[in-house]
């Protein structure tokens, strides 16, 4: 894939970038010991060795991950074009096609590994400091963190198209944190409009868990989809169009 | 270029319409059971029999029988419970109707009856308050829809023949929230001295220590491993079925394993149609019962 590699160089050079792996790492392998202090303190097992994982996934995708992504996106573009380094990369033989692709690819490999990361540390927490401990767990742990890459990602796929109009990585990323907020809020507000973000799907690995393969759970995968499909298209139109 | 860009717009644009209609479109019996709770909470007066009983371990140690009459048309309702508590059985009779409560137990004779007169206005006030305004009412309706957006899918609809349906949501351990197992353990551990609160309580020969149930002391691995939910609709959409089955497990003190399963039933019958019949008193022993705690009631 051409441009790919570098632009991964580019981002795991840069120091936050691995500053925020590290803390990704290190928070599900020191929340473990604290919830196993606590809870014994209290006398509950709330989270246990199948649940834990889960937890630390429902507060990674409400608040920590879209952070990142926003974090990542606007710097990747907004940013890139701030720092006037975009330039460099356009007169390089490559197509803008190949390298809006790239680009997003990118930052999706990136989020699926920043998912990775904290579904294996927080399956370990759960194995060596909580009690029940299954392979059940496991495999639903696992295949939660997957599933939470598609809402996730549509989410990237929007933001990567609006940052297009904003020409500063800051204000791409004060936007972009506004927007998730915003689209948050809907959700709990006015859940009919709220249905056709894709924040609405942050949390469906739950529904997949409690329903499985029914209708609405498909349904919802096409309309992620589609939503990727159109907002990619959407912002390479843009970004094809852009001069710099 | 435009033209393509155009195309893939409208067709990704199709499909996401297709998407959210088809997904929001089959949530039926989540539908079903939230105009039956609006029709329901809006009769004037029913008749419900709640039945609750208390497992540990596959022993029965709790069990409440009630028939309730309430018109609230009238501010009126009379119930007869029956409680039985580890083997020892006590009956109540409550009535009320016409600022007038009373209270019969199986343990003596007397009719404990309390006049109210003063709390007309306020009860009348407090009523008001305690209903929503419409526009109020539709937000707590999509914040109840947001939080269980989960969840209603799993939701399973039978049809129960009569004209009757009957929903059901099983939740396993893990499809219950961490806040609610968090909330459900913390209560059962603090029990304790919320029971010691109510100890004193007393109505005559009535004592409240003679209805609480006892339950083992749980100290740790507290955890909710399934909650069951049923409900029942009939052919005029009136919630008129509800049950419950919620299994705890824990270890005491000495480090006994406990399965606790809670068993919740309630059926609502006649509805707008029941109606208090009114209580005679006449040659019977009566005692008069005065507020001794006035101006702060919790």
């Amino acid at each position: 894939m051409q441009n790919l590699k570098n632009e991964w160089i580019k981002l795991t050079r840069k120091r936050s970038t691995i500053v925020l792996l590290i803390i990704t790492a290190i928070f599900p392998l020191l929340a473990g010991p604290l919830v196993q202090m606590l809870q014994n303190r209290f006398g509950f097992t709330a989270f246990d060795g199948e649940s834990f994982p889960l937890v630390i996934l429902s507060l990674a995708i409400t608040f920590y991950l879209p952070l990142l992504l926003a974090f990542v996106i606007s710097d990747m573009f907004a940013g890139e074009q701030e720092q006037k380094n975009l330039p460099f990369l356009l007169v390089r033989p490559i197509s803008r096609y190949h390298l809006f692709n790239s680009k997003i690819l990118c930052t999706g490999i990136y989020l699926f590994i920043l998912l990775i990361i904290i579904c294996i540390t927080s399956l370990i927490t759960g194995a060596i400091w909580l009690e029940n401990f299954t392979f059940h767990g496991l495999m639903l742990g696992v295949t939660a963190y997957i599933l939470s890459w598609f809402p996730l990602m549509a989410i990237g796929v929007l933001l990567v198209f609006l940052v297009q109009w904003i020409g500063s990585s800051s204000k791409a990323l004060t936007f972009s944190i506004l927007l998730y907020l915003v689209m948050i809020v809907l959700t709990y507000l006015f859940p009919t409009v709220a249905q056709w973000l894709p924040a609405y799907d942050n949390d469906w690995y739950q529904r997949w868990m409690n329903s499985g393969f029914n209708v609405v759970n498909l349904g919802r995968g096409v309309y992620l989809l589609s939503w990727f499909a159109m907002f990619f298209t959407l912002g390479f139109n843009k970004f094809n169009q852009k001069e710099f | 270029m435009k033209k393509k860009v155009l195309a893939a717009v409208g067709i990704s644009g199709l499909l996401m319409a297709g998407g959210v209609l088809s997904a929001s479109a089959s949530s039926s019996g989540y539908d079903l059971f939230k105009t039956a709770v609006k029709k329901t909470h809006n009769v004037s007066s029913f008749t419900a029999h709640v039945q609750a009983n208390l497992k540990d371990n596959g022993k029965e140690v709790y069990k409440v029988d009630s028939l309730n009459v309430v018109n609230l048309k009238n501010d009126a309702s009379s119930s007869t419970i029956s409680v039985n508590n580890g083997g020892t059985s006590s009956k109540i009779a409550l009535y009320s109707k016409d600022h007038q409560n009373v209270v019969k137990s199986s343990k003596d004779k007397n009719y404990y009856l309390k006049q109210e007169k003063e709390h007309k206005a306020e009860s009348k006030h407090e009523k008001q308050k305690e209903e929503l305004s419409p526009a109020m009412q539709k937000d707590v309706e999509a914040i109840f829809d947001a939080l269980t957006k989960n969840y209603q899918n799993s939701i399973t609809t039978k049809d129960a023949g009569n004209g009757k349906t009957e929903l059901q949501l099983d939740l396993s351990k893990n499809q219950i929230p961490a806040v609610g197992q968090a909330v459900v353990s913390f209560f059962l551990k603090n029990i304790d001295q919320q029971k010691e609160h109510m100890d004193h309580k007393e109505f005559g020969s009535l004592q409240f220590s003679d209805l609480k149930p006892q339950l083992p002391q749980l100290k740790n691995n507290i955890s909710v491993s399934s909650v069951v939910l049923k409900g029942q609709v009939d052919k005029d959409q009136y919630l008129v079925g509800q049950e419950a089955v919620i299994s705890v497990s824990g270890d005491d003190v000495k480090g006994v394993h406990h399965d606790l399963v809670l068993h919740l039933t309630s059926s609502l019958d006649k509805l707008n149609q029941s109606d208090v019949t009114k209580l005679d008193l006449k040659g019977k022993k009566v005692v008069n019962v005065k507020d001794d705690h006035e101006g702060h009631e919790d």
